[in-house]
């Protein structure tokens, strides 16, 4: 195990949609459900996963393979594998297409993707409550 | 010299650049499919595919299509479905399908014809007669795979 995502003091999620993708990436039940503009918490939780998991150059085959991973893992969300491809692409910073992506389909993108890297990269609960409580700053 | 009928359809069919002439017929299309796999293997084959994106790109704004959106990543998964992805085209309609194949072989033909585009068309839906006749079963099975009579 490396220290480079070793935490010394740990915030935990503030918010409902911080605490329901906490939930979604330990895989436990929750009562509360996300809502309103903190869903963005989604998205840069999901873009900051995607930063510590994959570098700009990692080849194309290895993101699409943990999106194959995660959306079998997952049939019953019905991951759109060829938006969740584009937009992990377009965290890294490459220019691809994402015109016309419904916000449900980056939601639940932005949420499996989330907990899929996580557990990819052996996340312990602390760091899973670090990358979330920065998306909520 | 075209061998089948099929062979015929699939290249009227790149000529007008329409599936008009395979409509649903099951034969020509899965000629066509071969077509397709043959002509993006031998573009793209080896390459990063990050160049797919940028060939797709290219390739719907020369045909004036919007080429940040659905219709990219439907080519671009189109594309790397016949190179080893074939998850990508998970819930694209049959006719959609080969609706892009048929736009993609039409467009890296004439990127790569050193000729004419009908001479790479028919060389192109040669090769793949060739290939679905060597690699699909035949109906009976094949003779390594038939039942020894007792």
């Amino acid at each position: 195990m490396t220290a480079t995502h070793r935490v010394d003091a740990v915030r935990r999620p503030a918010t409902p949609t911080g605490r329901y993708l906490r939930a979604t990436a330990l895989n436990e039940r929750t009562d509360e459900l996300p809502g309103g503009p903190a869903l963005d918490v989604f998205a840069r939780a999901f873009t900051a996963a995607v930063r510590l998991r994959f570098r700009p150059d990692t080849p194309l085959i290895a993101v699409a393979g943990s999106v194959a991973s995660a959306a079998r893992r997952h049939p019953a969300l019905g991951l759109p594998v060829r938006e969740a491809e584009m937009l992990i692409r377009a965290a890294l910073g490459e220019a691809v297409p994402t015109a016309g992506i419904s916000e449900t389909q980056a939601m639940v993108v932005h949420m499996v993707m989330f907990a899929a890297l996580a557990d990819e990269l052996a996340l312990t609960d602390d760091e899973i409550d670090e990358l979330i409580a920065d998306a909520e700053d | 010299m075209l061998s089948t009928r099929a062979g015929q359809l699939v290249l009227t069919s790149l000529r007008e650049e329409t599936c008009a002439a395979i409509g649903d017929l099951p034969v020509p299309a899965r000629l066509l499919r071969e077509v397709f796999a043959v002509a993006a293997r031998r573009c793209f084959a080896g390459r990063d595919p990050r160049e797919i994106t940028g060939y797709v790109r290219d390739l719907l704004q020369r045909r004036g299509i919007r080429p940040d959106g659905a219709d990219a990543r439907e080519t671009e998964a189109v594309i790397r479905s016949v190179l080893g992805e074939p998850e990508l085209v998970a819930g694209i309609p049959d006719g959609r399908r080969l609706a892009i194949m048929i736009g993609v072989v039409a467009d890296l033909a004439r990127t790569e014809a050193t000729g004419s585009d009908a001479q790479l068309f028919e060389a192109l839906v040669e090769h793949a007669e060739l290939r679905v006749a060597r690699f699909d079963p035949a109906p009976n099975g094949r003779p390594w795979t038939r039942r020894r009579p007792r």
